[in-house]
């Protein structure tokens, strides 16, 4: 009998003590883990941009950083021309475009928040901080962006912090920038 | 001395029965929410005596209705999906199915080829965690693995699990033993309906080649398929979201052609299947709703019967009789889901995205 109660006390032990730091518990929540820390307590835009480090994209006045919680940010940018969302096969939360004049913001599920994924240039209305649009010459990308870059089949890829910055190139025009996060399974 | 090692023995026994309950406790029951990770889990359950085997993620499980199959043609099939099935899931997901039975027809649902590597752990849990143990889970496990994970913890749960403890719902108790049947064969059913207003166009990649892993599973998949003598048929399902790129098509067109196989992609005949995504959506255009899976398995179970053969069962005295209680089931549900939009204009207790209505 004593060795027994030895056994589960053993077991209990082992079952609640070995995690040490709680880990994530719920299959459903997992998503919470990527950047907890970036969007909890003060929301605003400037406290934001000190933690990503990361590529941004700014427009008409307002930053938009990369993993960063959209709410401030899309209220800043006001109401989008049009919106889409896509439930993800089994996570709770849905994958949002806000689509406005010149771009599109992507954002993902994160508990109860959504998490921007990506900017993407949608024409040559818009530029990236350092003046770069769509249609700009790959002379122009390098001379502005150096040549610290990935590249694939045209497509010129910066990594800052959490972000990446891709121009992708045809007969050395851009043909398309994009903002990116780089979070496991997404932008993927 | 025999009393004492009969004591130990015992000890150890209970030991073992006491971990295997809180390793059952402690797993998520997939029962209010996320109903996809029990999918995998269901199928033990079956009268294994299939006609047509369909595998694949999202886009078979909320895509094809068994039930219609069955009422307009007497095919007998189930649905071994999951959420964000990668291939070689489906290939050990296969190679475990044709442990238990040797259907006529093996359908794939191909979006799946654009992940050449495991995604997310998470979703890795929903396929892997409900398999039993055997030789094709081991090997999807470690086809599936992230590089940060632990082999271990999908043969012990509860190494992963163990600190669900504090988190521990109602639900984790109510169905520690017995969960209740969620699916239709495989097939997840939701009434409600959102139309599509937008469709994202796709955005340029860097490269479209599938990868070569996908490839290497397809392959795989194929010569499985052959040596059991069954018919492999690679389809495209009829969602008009994640975007489905011509260059994949052409890869699976060629693929199909140098293998003698059979594909269609059936986004290239909606008009002919009636699918209107204004009414046949509840999600804007990832998934079918029931209106629109009735439709699409109304013409896949067509080409099944015509096409491939696939026997009539209706007259079969003993099929019959286990799929009048499926299709009792079935009704019950589409009727429960009516009563539930009429009372409280959505799905309370259906699916993830209803749970996330209730919170708001």
């Amino acid at each position: 009998m004593k060795k027994i109660l030895f056994l589960i006390l053993v077991m209990m032990l082992v079952i609640t003590g070995c995690g040490g730091q709680k880990q994530e518990s719920n299959i459903s929540n997992q998503n919470n883990e990527t950047k907890e820390n970036n969007t909890s307590g003060d929301n605003s835009d400037s406290s934001q941009k000190e933690q990503t480090q990361g590529f941004e994209f700014e427009y008409h006045g307002v930053t938009i950083p990369m993993n960063v919680d959209a709410a401030p940010i899309l209220e800043q940018l006001g109401e989008s021309m049009d919106y889409f969302e896509a439930p993800s096969c089994a996570f709770q939360g849905l994958d949002k475009i806000f689509y406005y004049s010149g771009f599109e913001l992507s954002t993902y599920p994160q508990g109860d928040k959504d998490i921007v994924s990506s900017v993407n240039f949608l024409d040559d209305t818009v530029t990236t901080k350092e003046g770069l649009y769509l249609g700009a010459s790959l002379e122009e990308v390098l001379d502005v962006y150096g040549n610290d870059y990935t590249e694939e089949n045209g497509f010129y890829t910066y990594t800052q912090g959490d972000s990446k910055l891709t121009f992708v190139v045809e007969n050395d025009v851009v043909e398309s920038i994009t903002y990116s996060a780089v979070v496991e399974g997404v932008n993927e | 001395m025999k009393k004492k090692i009969l004591i130990n023995v015992a000890a150890i026994c209970v030991a073992i029965l006491i971990l295997m309950f809180i390793q059952r406790l402690l797993m998520p029951k997939y029962m209010t929410e996320i109903p996809e990770g029990n999918l995998v889990e269901e199928y033990y359950d079956e009268v294994k005596k299939h006609d047509v085997i369909f595998i694949g993620d999202c886009e078979v499980f909320s895509n094809v209705s068994p039930i219609t199959l069955w009422e307009n043609y007497g095919i007998t099939s189930y649905i071994r999906g999951s959420a964000q099935q990668l291939i070689w899931q489906s290939y050990y997901l296969l190679e475990e199915t044709l442990a238990y039975e040797k259907p006529d027809v093996v359908v794939y649902n191909v979006l799946a080829m654009k992940y050449n590597e495991p995604q997310k752990e998470a979703y890795n849990r929903l396929t892997l965690d409900g398999m039993k143990l055997s030789k094709s889970k081991i090997g999807a496990i470690k086809a599936s693995m992230m590089k940060d994970e632990v082999f271990i913890t999908y043969l012990f749960p509860i190494l992963r699990y163990h600190s669900r403890w504090s988190d521990l719902t109602q639900e984790d108790f109510k169905y520690v033993f017995k969960k209740d049947t969620l699916s239709h064969n495989g097939y997840l059913m939701r009434i409600d309906t959102k139309p599509v207003h937008i469709i994202p166009k796709g955005k340029k990649l860097p490269n479209y080649q599938f990868g070569e892993n996908s490839y290497y599973y397809l392959e795989k998949m194929t010569k499985l398929c052959k040596d059991n003598d069954i018919e492999l048929l690679l389809i495209k399902s009829p969602s008009v979201y994640p975007y489905w790129y011509e260059e994949w098509d052409e890869q699976m067109v060629n693929f199909a052609k140098e293998n003698n196989l059979t594909y269609i992609n059936f986004l290239e005949v909606v008009d002919e299947i009636g699918i209107d995504y204004s009414t046949d959506t509840f999600d804007g255009g990832l998934h079918l709703n029931l209106s629109g899976a009735e439709k699409f398995s109304l013409y896949l179970g067509k080409i099944l019967s015509e096409t491939f053969g696939v026997p009539d069962q209706r007259d079969n005295a003993e099929m019959k009789k286990i799929w009048d209680e499926k299709v009792d089931f079935y009704y019950a549900m589409k009727a429960d889901q009516e009563r539930e939009m009429a009372e409280y204009g959505y799905l309370k207790s259906y699916g993830a995205q209803a749970q996330q209505m209730e919170a708001e």
